[in-house]
């Protein structure tokens, strides 16, 4: 853990691109990952999204 | 644990727990939830230009979540964000370097700058919100006493809830200059690019200035400017946080106002929370989303207060943990009741139909 946090300060002082792209990247793919997680565990559960919202706002 | 960007000492559970409940508040309002993070980590002692940009990061992630349900459920307006997320993407970059700017007067000063604007946004829009969610229940209530009476009232009261209430925001989306768009979601037949537009600089700059995901103001925007309902609203406004929370993220990051590890340990609380918030919006109607929004909103405002201009910040912490602990507790009863009510629902409906079928 420490060595994480010392190569992440090291990007942060020397090159904030490569600390941002890190950044960015690593966010996207957990949010990515938890939401195939999710997505899984719902169809697993049986929890049903068939019922779409489908509507046209009431118009 | 310390987190040698923000130069803080934070218990990293205590931020998986705050994710967690901002996680199953925030989606289920339609929004990151970063109103109530950077209000948060601005109590545990992380300086405001640092939580800002921590926020926006821990939010993409959030979003991407949130925003595959919401993709799932249908409660999305493809046309309204795609003319709504350019604009946002602009008004990100104006908002993050008006934070650079404040960032240069000093911590002391603009800690207080950006609680203060956090206050006047919050509070404004919490009276606006508790204002409108009386106006419609006085014309709910009016219209299910005018159904008692024997008159002839077309449509159920859930969705009444979409369809009455006051249109103070009116005048803006008649506003009909050219070009004009037809969104199949939305209330009303058109309405101009430039309201969209309009709305998305708007919450575009308060994303790059507030680390807010921008979806506190851009999902009344949908509902009362643009004429979604407020399932499409919560939908559309995740999809649109998703791009310009990418952009502000990416963009604070190169500022330096990005605590990578802190964003990671919240986004894991909030990553899991996000998915129960998410599928509550199928259990609850719309005004009672809103009036949760507003009772939230005036707490989270009085917590910055408190921290601000009393320098009380472990009330302040309690105050904001409380509410979102509460709020989030709520919202899960609700979600399990209802996930828990509908077989019961649909068995009840597939035996009426094969009686009928009988009786036939």
């Amino acid at each position: 853990m420490e060595q994480i946090v010392d190569i992440l300060r090291d990007w942060y002082d020397n090159s904030r691109v490569i600390y941002a792209v890190v950044t960015l990247g690593s966010v996207l793919l957990v949010g990515l990952v938890a939401a195939g997680i999710g997505n899984w565990l719902a169809g697993r559960l049986g929890i049903s999204t068939s019922l779409r919202n489908d509507n046209d706002g009431g118009r | 644990m310390y987190f040698p960007i923000a130069e803080v000492h934070i218990v990293a559970w205590h931020l998986i727990l705050i994710g967690f409940a901002v996680g199953v508040c925030g989606s289920f309002w339609g929004m990151g939830g970063g109103w109530i993070t950077t209000p948060t980590l601005f109590a545990l002692g992380v300086a405001m230009p640092i939580a800002v940009g921590t926020t926006t990061t821990q939010v993409v992630g959030l979003a991407v979540v949130a925003a595959s349900w919401h993709r799932k459920l249908g409660n999305i307006s493809r046309r309204v964000a795609l003319a709504l997320i350019p604009a946002e993407m602009v008004g990100v970059e104006m908002g993050a370097r008006i934070l650079q700017h404040i960032k240069t007067f000093g911590r002391a000063r603009a800690d207080a700058a950006i609680s203060l604007l956090f206050i006047i946004l919050l509070g404004a829009m919490a009276a606006y919100t508790l204002w409108e969610c009386v106006c419609r229940l006085r014309q709910l209530a009016a219209a299910r006493q005018q159904r008692a009476a024997g008159a002839d009232i077309a449509g159920s009261p859930e969705e009444e809830q979409d369809q009455l209430g006051i249109d103070l925001a009116g005048w803006i989306r008649n506003w009909q200059v050219a070009p004009l768009l037809k969104p199949r979601k939305i209330r009303q037949e058109s309405i101009s690019l430039w309201v969209i537009v309009a709305s998305g600089l708007l919450a575009g700059t308060v994303i790059g200035l507030m680390g807010v995901g921008g979806g506190f103001l851009r999902v009344p925007m949908l509902v009362y400017i643009i004429g979604c309902p407020t399932r499409v609203a919560v939908g559309t406004s995740m999809i649109a946080l998703v791009m310009s929370g990418a952009y502000g993220s990416f963009t604070h990051a190169l500022k330096g106002n990005v605590d990578l590890l802190m964003a990671l340990y919240i986004l894991m609380g909030s990553a899991v929370g996000a998915q129960i918030g998410s599928l509550a919006t199928r259990y609850v109607q719309g005004v009672g989303v809103r009036i949760s929004f507003a009772v939230a909103l005036t707490v989270v405002m009085a917590s910055l207060v408190l921290k601000t201009y009393f320098n009380k910040p472990e009330a302040a912490l309690v105050v904001i943990i409380g509410v979102a602990g509460l709020m989030a507790a709520t919202i899960i009863i609700l979600f399990v009741r209802g996930a828990l009510q509908q077989p019961r629902q649909q068995a009840v409906a597939t035996t009426t139909q094969s009686k009928g079928k009988r009786l036939e």
